[in-house]
């Protein structure tokens, strides 16, 4: 029933667009360290998403997405006492997030938007020092964006150029922060430079990014931040390169190199960092892909530490069952030193996932 | 030598008084039907793979000059659009809110998995003076009356190094086209199997894109609706259109 709501929603609907999927997955986690009584746990995890976007946007766009998810097993102990989550028994929460609900107005060549919104500022895939408020959920196997509350006015310049201004309001007035971005194409190249103020730390940050060819697919990002406290003064750059082979293989590279040491920053500071969760000195990136068809495809990611030797690999079998409902097979491997943060996945484990995808 | 001399000159002789038509004035023909200064189109492509049911997919597409914009229907992909500027193309993921430039390599691959790809989408009529065109004869296919030309690169930054196209006498549309690699190999077939008569063209508007480097896929592409020459707002082919 709870499918079949949206289909008959979707289907008779000419005022709104309606879409969304739903997943559903189930796994083992095994730890693979010698010194706990349990080492092999079962999780999983059902998300129905539902996307209520407004068909007429000559004047205005109202959208909303919504995630119902219900976590089962050890997923139970990534959420700690959340507003948002209500416990249905001890192995199952279930928990709703907006991520989206936002209105935008347009006036001339101004487009207003307020409201929970995601925004997405740099180039970067895993890597993405310049995004400093949508990040990556990286507990969810789809790596879907977090939303934020801001307003945001974004100005069109030319076909591809635009001038945008991100504030994001704070109960306490002396946390608000404000960013700023000016993007254009240049010679074929996506350009972009950012500034951003974080007056709760007084962190003024200064950057760009860049997308383009020569070749090989290039992008990369620059971040520079700057605190009147010297030893928190840092900077982080990441670099990129993809290629695709016999239009079957695609390559993926991602460099990135903080300066900063986290010791010098408190654990709320930690947070706000560019690039978290990814917050120790040195980071490689290495994606395969192999789309072997429509209906099948194998990805690979392996991501490793330098400064920790410690990694993060998956890899996942992806099948086309029919048209919008697709099987996944998932292994991960993590290592406690990957992130160093110390709250954040710390064990080393595997994990073992099996999902079904469908999309309406 | 005197032998040879007259198999040139009978061969050149015979050439011209058969093809009274040269293969360059051939494709203008066929760019003067088959060009537009805009146009929609409402496009449905089925993807034929060896023992699975037919994927399908349902797109518009509004073209103006060199640029397009495209929003998929169908609902495993209606969270996607494209916009090509010229030789730029850019995505846009309407659920993550996430706009990117498609790097050039990755044009080479299917459209959502089919056998074309973005770069045949976004090949321009410009692609033929890269080309030596050549009047091979003529031929019937399909039971029509075609002229058989034969393409051969005269640069290196194109995607196929040869190309054969039957085009129809009658209508001057291509109606199979053959793309080969430098080695000779077929890469890629396009089959026209029904034609559609607008006011000022004829247009072909079921086709067949046979990948030949796959074994037992091809694409059908059906234009269930078009419309030539009409008002487009420029505003289409923006960023900010895209990212309404």
């Amino acid at each position: 029933m709870t499918l079949f709501l949206p289909s008959i929603l979707v289907s008779q609907n000419e005022v709104v667009d309606i879409s969304g999927y739903f997943f559903t997955s189930s796994g083992v986690l095994y730890l693979t360290e010698t010194d706990v009584s349990t080492d092999t746990f079962y999780l999983g995890r059902s998300t129905l998403r539902l996307n209520f976007v407004t068909k007429n946007t000559e004047f205005a766009k109202l959208d909303l997405s919504v995630d119902f998810n219900i976590f089962y097993g050890v997923y139970n102990n990534f959420f700690p006492l959340w507003t948002n989550v209500i416990k249905l028994n001890d192995e199952t929460v279930f928990t709703i997030d907006i991520r989206k609900l936002y209105l935008m107005v347009k006036y001339g060549i101004l487009d207003f938007y307020s409201g929970r919104q995601l925004v997405k500022f740099g180039e970067g895939y895993i890597f993405n020092p310049l995004n400093m408020f949508s990040k990556i959920d990286f507990a969810d196997i789809n790596f879907t964006r977090i939303g934020i509350d801001a307003l945001r006015a974004k100005i069109q310049v030319s076909d591809t150029g635009y001038f945008e201004n991100v504030f994001i309001p704070k109960t306490n007035l002396q946390e608000n922060e404000f960013a700023t971005r000016l993007g254009f194409t240049l010679v074929g190249w996506d350009v972009s430079t950012v500034g951003y103020y974080r007056k709760k730390f007084d962190w003024l940050s200064l950057g760009f990014s860049f997308k383009g060819d020569i070749v090989l697919g290039l992008y990369g990002e620059f971040l520079y931040n700057y605190t009147k406290n010297e030893n928190k003064r840092c900077y982080s750059y990441m670099f990129g390169t993809d290629y695709s082979l016999k239009e079957k293989f695609v390559f993926r590279v991602e460099y990135t190199h903080n300066s900063f040491n986290i010791n010098n920053f408190a654990q709320e500071e930690i947070l706000f960092l560019p690039n978290y969760p990814f917050i120790s000195q040195q980071y490689v990136v290495i994606q395969f892909n192999f789309l072997y068809s429509l209906i099948d495809n194998i990805n690979l990611s392996y991501v490793t530490n330098l400064q920790t030797n410690a990694n993060f690999l998956v890899l996942s079998y992806q099948r086309n069952l029919l048209h919008s409902v697709n099987l996944s097979t998932t292994l991960r491997y993590t290592n406690k030193n990957f992130s160093s943060i110390p709250t954040l996945l710390n064990f080393d484990a595997i994990c073992c996932l099996v999902d079904i995808n469908m999309r309406y | 030598m005197i032998k040879n001399f007259l198999f040139l000159f009978f061969n050149i002789f015979f050439t011209t008084q058969l093809f009274s038509i040269t293969g360059e004035e051939i494709l203008k023909k066929v760019d003067k039907n088959l060009n537009f200064n805009s146009a929609t189109m409402s496009v449905r492509i089925e993807i034929y793979l060896p023992n699975q049911p037919v994927r399908v997919k349902k797109f518009n597409v509004w073209i103006k000059g060199i640029n397009s914009y495209v929003e998929f229907l169908n609902k495993e992909d209606k969270h996607i659009r494209y916009l090509k500027l010229g030789k730029k193309m850019w995505v846009y993921d309407k659920e993550e809110e996430n706009t990117f430039l498609i790097s050039g390599h990755l044009l080479k691959q299917g459209m959502m998995g089919s056998d074309i790809s973005y770069e045949d989408i976004m090949e321009s009529d410009e692609v033929y003076k890269k080309y030596e065109i050549e009047l091979l004869g003529e031929e019937q296919y399909n039971s029509y009356d075609c002229y058989l030309i034969l393409l051969t690169s005269k640069v290196k930054d194109v995607s196929y190094f040869r190309r054969k196209m039957w085009v129809s006498k009658k209508h001057f549309v291509p109606l199979k086209e053959e793309r080969y690699a430098k080695n000779g190999k077929l890469l890629k077939v396009y089959e026209t199997s029904e034609l559609k008569f607008y006011e000022h063209r004829v247009y072909p508007a079921k086709s067949v894109v046979s990948d030949k480097l796959k074994t037992d896929t091809k694409t059908v592409v059906i234009i269930e609706q078009a419309s030539f020459d009409i008002s487009i707002p420029e505003d289409y082919f923006s960023r900010r259109y895209l990212e309404r």
